[in-house]
């Protein structure tokens, strides 16, 4: 054979953007990770607050600085079946309110019965939260619980205080926008693994319910990756792998390229009978220079072999470097 | 050349969701009248406004009025 015939593995065809789109994955983990560091507990105490009651903390002195927020956690511990209107104040060393936020809180249970089985339910939210962004803290301040009302599930009123867990911290970082962000990033990421499979012009689509068929087009260049896909549907006496004999020929319908490819099958089976089967095998390779090319694939064994597609693709872009080979036909009349 | 402006734009949204987070863009903004980017943590909503450099407890301060409780029994 003529044509000089050269295996080799190159990244000239990786498209590497997938890779670099999880790289900024790679940079929320590192903020996650790192903001930890950040936080600083300022308070944390439990305090009874009864209904119409306000009961104020000792003050906190943020630090100055742009990163992060003063958070607010306050966990109300209710009693079973009971409810709670509560606000968050933050006053100034003078007490007056700077800003304040209001949480329902809740805490029911009961029993339950179904179909002869019962049991317990317990439902409860009893968290709320509050962050101001640190940036615009002077000075220090003073957290305060006031709870609005209070009540049972039942209606009956509720006197009794109840307690107010409190933890005050400095230096928070929102997780929202970091969750939100990767969920944006992995989005993006598989567009572009998308994009980069799908990349590349259909030059040759041929089918025949036989195992040969022929195709031919204009293609190819020093710089063009081509894919050839052979597909085969067979029968229920298909074997498990199938051949396909590849050869490409010149314009003059010299041969430039033969092949063997190995076309390994999934069997379809309907109650434990094999139906048909299907397979599908690839070669990537350089046809240098342009021109036009023909393909022709023959299957062997013949018997089982229903349909027969050719596609041949160029302009492929690949996820990782591939195995290609590298086809340049002899410039000399054969 | 798409793929490689979707890889920018990607660096992009995770650099915005940092500066957000750091910076703590849906917190509450301490002498700020309006407060059109918080977002509320576990439903803790604000109940006031600052109007004339004081904090205004909101009308609807009283808007609880009416919650009894949440879980299985709401709606009922």
């Amino acid at each position: 054979m003529p044509s000089k015939i050269q295996p080799l593995v190159t990244t000239q065809f990786t498209e590497r953007s997938p890779l670099m789109a999880l790289g900024a994955l790679g940079l929320l983990g590192i903020a996650l990770l790192i903001a930890p560091f950040f936080r600083r507990q300022l308070l944390s105490t439990g305090v009874y607050v009864g209904p119409e009651e306000t009961v104020q903390l000792d003050p906190v002195q943020p630090r100055k600085g742009a990163i992060g927020a003063l958070r607010i956690d306050v966990e109300a511990q209710l009693p079973s079946n009971a409810w709670s209107v509560f606000e968050v104040q933050v006053l100034d060393s003078q007490g007056n309110v700077l800003a304040s936020a209001i949480k329902q809180v809740w805490n029911e249970s009961g029993t339950w019965q179904e179909e002869g089985e019962s049991g317990v339910w317990q439902e409860q939210d009893q968290a709320g939260r509050f962050d101001i962004r640190q940036a615009a803290i002077d000075g220090p301040v003073v957290v305060a619980i006031s709870v609005l009302e209070q009540g049972s599930s039942t209606g009956q009123p509720l006197d009794s205080p109840v307690v107010y867990r409190v933890t005050v911290a400095e230096g928070v970082i929102d997780h929202r926008f970091l969750w939100s962000g990767a969920i944006g990033v992995l989005l993006v990421a598989a567009l572009t693994t998308i994009a980069v499979k799908a990349a590349g012009q259909t030059v040759i689509s041929e089918q025949i319910n036989d195992s040969d068929l022929v195709g031919r087009g204009t293609l190819g260049g020093p710089n063009t990756l081509l894919r050839v896909i052979i597909t085969v549907v067979s029968d229920e006496t298909s074997p498990s792998k199938l051949t396909a004999n590849l050869a490409i020929n010149d314009s003059y319908g010299e041969s430039v390229y033969r092949r063997e490819v190995v076309i390994p099958l999934s069997i379809r089976r309907e109650e434990g009978k094999v139906e048909s089967a299907r397979g599908s095998a690839s070669v990537d390779l350089i046809l240098d220079p342009r021109g036009s090319y023909g393909f022709s694939v023959a299957i062997t064994p013949d018997g089982p072999v229903d349909h027969t597609f050719l596609t041949v693709k160029e302009g492929i872009r690949t996820l990782t470097p591939t195995a290609i080979t590298y086809i340049q036909p002899s410039t000399e009349p054969a | 050349m798409l793929p490689k402006l979707a890889a920018l734009g990607a660096f992009a949204i995770a650099i915005l969701a940092i500066v957000g987070s750091y910076g703590q863009m849906s917190a509450l903004r301490l002498g700020q009248q309006s407060q059109p980017l918080y977002w509320p943590h576990r439903s803790t909503r604000l109940s006031g406004l600052r109007t004339n450099n004081t904090w205004k407890p909101s009308p609807n301060r009283s808007a609880y009025e009416g919650f009894q409780g949440g879980g299985i029994g709401v709606g009922k």
